[in-house]
């Protein structure tokens, strides 16, 4: 709430507390229009990724798998730029062609560890490559078509600068119904990490299981770089950052993910607004910022923290 | 009752298991036993349901393995493999997982369970700080929690100290009080007779004797898979020595 309340007050235009409270005139248009989207996107950004990093973690069994780590979020991205290239005019598809792109991802990093039996480095290098093909796929759509891609650079590094009203309105219908369905699986993904067979042993339909868990992480990966753009680390960190203080059981990672997911998304998003006011950072500089030296961390520890 | 009839199985090309029948009665503990790559962890899998046959059919308390559904056939089979992770998570919902194809929490079911093999106090502890022992001891909890009549355990006592066989072997013998039917894969020939009331040895992908332990340790079948000679020992403590040859 106070990051919330923070993040509302925030901003090129500053507003007190009492003022954001008793808004009205030009003050009201910039809460109603500008700032609650921006806060809205964040808090839903920030869930949505955090939520999908558990669910990849837990699924893979790899703690340094990430939405952005493993290629989910280059492959979301890279079908929100073909869609936009291909289908001007459709915006609403957004969402759908992001989680296409981060199912195809997602599937093609599982069907990989399933087959190699590959390692967590492995894991983590395999996400490197397909980011890097996802990569050469974008640029291509950039020299195809460099007017589809004008915000390209914006969209790279992710942010909710240019975020609309509408494109974060219309990803929270996916996001929304997402995490809770994701809530209500938690006690399959507890059973999921226990290994395949003990899985199956004790009644779970194990395959179904994990592609169910990877579409549900893919489409909310997807819907959040629909609007956020290529924001990335949230997923890596918070459900390490829960773990580590609650323990492994999904029924309290997944829900405390999605609120440091949040509150760490709305706090970097308000860092980026006010640290070089009137300049705006993009949220995701900031973010891979804290992100990146956490993850070379992780990888100087041996990815250790989720058996 | 778990039956195996004309069951052939292979990995690749080759067959794993040729031809094997054999059926597993309730109330007893059958040993599993021969040389590594024998086909014993095969067998295992196959009678849970992890591997299906080529040839031959398997069958749950006369039901064929196939009809089941995946919840239905967990409240009749529970099948503990050798090697698995160790999960962050409590004993207790360690333990509350095997309760999951009954799709209720079953408190009491989880409490006796936990009682059966010594970790009601333990309970709220993390498993990855449990010993060995202790995390055999909760995987079994599980297991019984589970309270499905047929228990398969693959190599529940390697790895452990002598202490920590002893509390298995009290829980298998347990599970055969309740009237289960448990196969058990065992590789210390020395603790057959006082686990089992059947030894199955099984060799190359086939089944070399059927029967009781001790006759199993005299029998040349063994020496035949093993190339080792057991002979009656003498001796206080000692009902059976082993020789290597």
């Amino acid at each position: 709430m106070l990051a919330a309340l923070l993040s509302l007050c925030a901003g090129a235009s500053g507003l007190s507390l009492m003022e954001a409270i008793r808004a009205d005139g030009a003050a009201r248009r910039i809460l109603v229009h500008i700032r609650l989207p921006r806060t809205v996107a964040a808090i839903l950004c920030g869930a949505a990724l955090a939520c999908a990093g558990a669910i990849i973690q837990g699924v893979l069994g790899n703690p340094l798998a990430g939405p952005n780590i493993i290629g989910v979020n280059a492959g979301a991205g890279f079908m929100t730029l073909l869609v936009s290239y291909l289908a001007p005019m459709s915006a609403g598809l957004l969402p759908a062609a992001a989680f296409a792109g981060a199912f195809f991802t997602s599937m093609l990093i599982l069907a990989l560890v399933q087959r190699t039996n590959a390692s967590r480095l492995t894991v983590v290098l395999a996400g490197v490559a397909v980011s890097a093909i996802l990569s050469a796929g974008t640029d291509l759509i950039t020299t195809l078509a460099p007017e589809v891609t004008l915000g390209l650079t914006a969209f790279r590094i992710g942010g909710f600068g240019g975020v609309s009203a509408g494109r974060v309105y219309g990803a929270a219908w996916y996001i929304v119904p997402g995490l809770g369905l994701a809530l209500a699986l938690a006690g399959r993904l507890d059973v999921l990490c226990l290994g395949d067979e003990v899985a199956q042993s004790v009644g779970l339909r194990v395959k179904a299981t994990r592609t169910l868990l990877l579409m549900l992480s893919s489409l909310l990966a997807g819907a959040a770089v629909s609007f956020s753009g290529l924001v990335g680390f949230v997923g890596l960190m918070s459900p390490h950052m829960v773990r580590r203080a609650v323990g492994g059981e999904h029924r309290r990672v997944l829900p405390l993910s999605m609120l440091t997911g949040a509150v760490m998304m709305l706090l970097c998003d308000t860092a980026a607004r006010t640290a070089f006011a009137p300049y705006e950072l993009p949220v995701g500089i900031v973010l891979s910022l804290v992100g990146g030296p956490f993850f070379l961390l992780l990888l100087l520890r041996g990815g250790r923290g989720h058996d | 009752m778990i039956e195996l009839e004309g069951v052939s199985f292979g990995y690749g090309r080759g067959d794993t298991l040729r031809q094997v029948s054999c059926r597993m009665q309730d109330g007893e503990v059958v040993g599993l036993i021969g040389p590594n790559g024998a086909g014993k962890s095969t067998l295992l899998r196959l009678c849970a349901g992890l591997l299906k046959p080529r040839q031959g059919a398997v069958r749950v308390d006369g039901r064929s393995v196939d009809a089941y559904r995946a919840r239905a056939f967990a409240r009749r089979v529970a099948f503990l493999p050798q090697s698995r992770p160790v999960p962050a998570i409590s004993v207790q919902r360690l333990v509350e997982m095997g309760r999951f194809a009954h799709g209720t929490d079953g408190r009491e079911a989880v409490e006796r369970a936990l009682s059966a093999v010594g970790l009601l106090e333990d309970a709220r502890r993390d498993v990855r700080t449990l010993s060995g022992g202790q995390r055999q001891m909760a995987y079994l909890a599980m297991l019984l929690a589970q309270e499905s009549p047929n228990v398969l355990l693959d190599e529940p006592l390697t790895h452990l100290d002598i202490g920590a066989q002893l509390d298995v072997i009290r829980v298998i013998r347990q599970m055969r009080g309740q009237g289960k039917c448990v196969a058990v894969v065992l590789h210390d020939l020395a603790l057959l007779p006082q686990i089992c009331d059947r030894a199955l040895l099984v060799h190359q992908g086939q089944i070399l004797f059927c029967g009781p332990p001790g006759e199993c340790l005299l029998s040349p079948a063994l020496e035949q898979a093993f190339g080792v000679c057991v002979l009656p020992g003498e001796g206080p403590g000692f009902e059976r020595r082993q020789c290597f040859t």
